[in-house]
């Protein structure tokens, strides 16, 4: 790209199930002023705003007219993404673009979700009127379809998936910010859990929380002026797929858009051995199954690896390579922010500002957005400029 | 004077190809996917390009006005995007191309298509204005844009004659144009006692409301190998600006209108400078206050008519694009701007030269 931009600061609220003492403007504010204070900079000093957010959730139109407030100035550009459950990285890589473009020296991005205050599901049943909506049943339903296949094509079991939900929830101890903490849960009891559908659990799917999460991005030495270790950007990609859910067969288990982005954003980077090279990953898991198959879309294992990586541990805290320490959205999902969180994440990472979740000494860090059927997104960031 | 030089990587970004479907008042043909598919395949056309030729898709529409969530996943197809990257800006077509532009400058992307669409006949346009209010403090006091533009034109002060004027000019122009919706074009006395809409305007000042879709294919303007047809080609981008005002009605300027001289200001155009200017005005009123803005001479304005001759809300900006672009001669400079919010809260210009 024309010129070279990194993550500075990062800002996002206290995730939870209902924030009845803010309206969606004010949570956004709070997001938007934890990442400008922790850039080191007034409202003032940003050039550009970006804004995600899924406003059929909350049953709204055109947010970032609302919000506008949120950012502290008016007058200023501003733009909203909406993508689906990628909207989070869509607007966080339509930033880097816009800092890249040479139009802005720095672009704050922030995405939010108000769960509470709309009818999630409803608004994720309003999928095609003709073909999808009698059998795309929100979120639960399509995912236990796509599940069930992935199960049988790769042999994953409800007891590999109950680990990934038990590492998400005993991280999210560690990060303050986050909605569900667990520090008790074990496999037994995932498994003891009220089955949604077949074969899904409650506790293997994400939650809906009320949320907002901001980052600032700044082109070259705007990016050095403010950081003394900024989050390089890399790499990005983007992938869709096609519309319907009787196109996707296999969905989970291919997910040819996330292993195409991710082989694409490993090239730009110079990254041949993902498992070795990347130091952290935050990968956008709307459930349990689904971060068993990104792990091996993401090339971190081989085809049918997946459940013997989180049986041995290789992607806890403390193993070859931590994923989602922040919890992941298993544990928050405002979900115009959840993709955004990712990003955020993995650049706090690279800052040294990860806390009780900290990675020691992460240099390179995975972001990965996940939304719609298949819609996948990929940020490499490392604190090497390249 | 040529536009600000602080550009330079903008001013890479050529237009390629442009495509657009009719305008109808009601197109009960064709569902929004089919409309997309009609106007993409013609800017590509123009182009001489096909669509595994596109680097990526910038969208623009809104899931309220489709009854959609996600309402771009519709499109995955038909913009080129299995496989690919596609990104959807919730505003104005014109806002979409203006994120457009800036990944090609920014080196992201070299051809990308840009494609706005809206069928304000599926739902009742004004009814859901009303949802991008402020739900405590503006909603319940029935605010919609309609009164939100009354409100505005109460304080500009005019004479409703003035602009019941533009719409009779604007309706005259667009007779012509083959693609529009056909309207006829009123007396300026039939406009002044049409039934009122809000404060001094009357539903004859609104612009009439068109299903349709505009696409646009943008790239840099030199890349080795592609054979682009020269008019569309030679039409670079001088600059892009946009901006959102604070949105409490009791707080904004109304008349000062800052987001649209902040967006001007932005693109570094010289309006004096422009031979064509495209505006789009959601009512009436709006043509006498938007070029005051702008200090632009309203007897140059709209060579098209403009939105009072009918547009898809959405995609009227980007269509303002087009016909600028069909306009401009060789070493002209053109303005195309957008509009979206209530009484104009955010504004999105784009300067051209050809």
């Amino acid at each position: 790209m024309h010129r070279n931009v990194a993550v500075v600061g990062t800002g996002q609220t206290c995730h939870t199930k209902a924030r009845d003492d803010v309206n969606q403007p004010e949570l956004v504010h709070e997001a938007v002023t934890a990442a400008l204070a922790d850039s080191g900079l007034g409202a003032r000093d940003v050039d550009a705003f970006v804004l995600s957010n899924m406003e059929l959730f909350e049953g709204r139109a055109l947010p970032d007219l609302w919000c506008a407030e949120a950012f502290g100035v008016a007058d200023r550009p501003l733009l909203k993404v909406a993508t689906g459950g990628t909207s989070g990285t869509s607007a966080v890589i339509a930033g880097i673009h816009q800092a890249a473009s040479g139009m802005f020296d720095t672009v704050l991005v922030a995405g939010y979700e108000k769960h509470s205050e709309g009818h999630t599901q409803a608004g994720m049943a309003l999928t095609d009127p003709l073909w999808d909506r009698n059998v795309a049943s929100g979120a639960v339903g399509n995912f236990a379809l796509s599940v069930t296949e992935l199960a049988r094509e790769r042999g994953v079991t409800e007891h590999q998936a109950a680990l990934v939900a038990v590492k998400a929830r005993r991280n999210a101890v560690r990060n303050p910010h986050a909605h569900l903490q667990m520090p008790d849960l074990t496999v037994e009891r995932v498994l003891e859990s009220k089955m949604l559908a077949e074969p899904l659990r409650m506790l293997d799917m994400c939650p809906q929380s009320d949320g907002a999460c901001a980052l600032v991005l700044a082109a070259e030495e705007r990016a050095t002026s403010l950081n003394r270790r900024p989050a390089w950007v890399r790499a990005t990609a983007t992938r869709h797929d096609k519309p319907y859910l009787g196109d996707l067969p296999q969905r989970l288990a291919n997910m040819r858009t996330l292993r195409d982005a991710s082989a694409s954003a490993y090239r730009q980077a110079g990254i041949t051995d993902p498992l070795k090279q990347l130091d952290v990953a935050e990968i956008y898991e709307p459930v349990t199954y689904a971060e068993l198959a990104w792990y091996e879309a993401l090339g971190f294992c081989a085809e049918g690896g997946a459940g013997r990586m989180i049986e041995e541990g290789l992607t806890d805290m403390d193993g070859e390579l931590p994923v989602n320490p922040s919890g992941g959205v298993l544990s928050s999902n405002p979900v115009g922010a959840s993709g955004l969180i990712r990003a955020a994440e993995a650049a706090l990472q690279i800052h040294g500002r990860g806390g009780d979740r900290q990675v020691e000494g992460a240099t390179w860090s995975l972001a990965t957005g996940y939304g719609v059927y298949s819609w996948a997104d990929v940020i490499v960031m490392s604190a090497e400029r390249g | 004077m040529t536009a600000s030089a602080l550009n330079t990587q903008l001013r890479q970004v050529a237009i390629i190809g442009i495509g657009r479907t009719p305008f109808l008042t009601e197109n009960r043909e064709q569902s929004s996917v089919e409309m997309v598919a009609d106007a993409v395949e013609n800017a590509l056309e123009d182009a001489g390009l096909g669509l595994g030729d596109l680097d990526a898709a910038v969208t623009a529409s809104v899931d309220l006005w489709d009854g959609r969530t996600a309402s771009n996943v519709a499109l995955t197809e038909v913009v080129g995007a299995v496989m690919g990257p596609e990104t959807r800006i919730a505003a104005d077509g014109l806002a979409a191309f203006s994120h457009a532009a800036m990944t090609v400058a920014a080196g992201a992307y070299e051809t990308v298509l840009c494609v706005a669409h809206c069928k304000p006949s599926e739902s009742d346009h004004l009814a859901l204005t009303a949802w991008t209010l402020d739900p405590v403090l503006l909603q319940p006091l029935g605010f919609d844009d309609a009164i939100a533009a009354g409100l505005q034109a109460e304080m500009a002060g005019s004479e409703p004659r003035a602009w019941a004027e533009a719409v009779v000019r604007a309706r005259a122009k667009a007779a012509s144009d083959p693609f529009g919706p056909s309207l006829h074009v009123p007396e300026v006395d039939d406009v002044l006692e049409s039934p009122q809409l809000a404060g001094p305007l009357t539903l004859d000042m609104a612009a009439p409301l068109c299903d349709g879709a505009v696409a646009v294919v943008l790239g840099k303007s030199k890349i080795n190998g592609r054979d682009y047809k020269e008019s569309q080609a030679g039409t670079r981008v001088a600059g892009i600006g946009y901006a959102t005002e604070t949105h409490y009605l009791g707080e904004r300027d109304l008349t000062g209108t800052p987001a649209l001289r902040a967006a001007l200001c932005r693109t570094g155009v010289d309006v004096a400078s422009a031979d064509v200017i495209e505006l789009s005005t959601p009512y009436a009123h709006q043509e006498e206050l938007f070029a005051k803005a702008m200090g632009a001479e309203l007897e140059t304005l709209n060579p098209s008519g403009g939105m009072l001759g009918g547009a898809p809300p959405f995609v009227a900006g980007l269509a303002r694009l087009v016909e600028a672009t069909k306009r401009l001669k060789k070493g002209g400079l053109g303005i195309a701007h957008g509009t979206w919010g209530p009484a104009g809260q955010a504004h999105c210009v784009v300067a051209l030269e050809a």
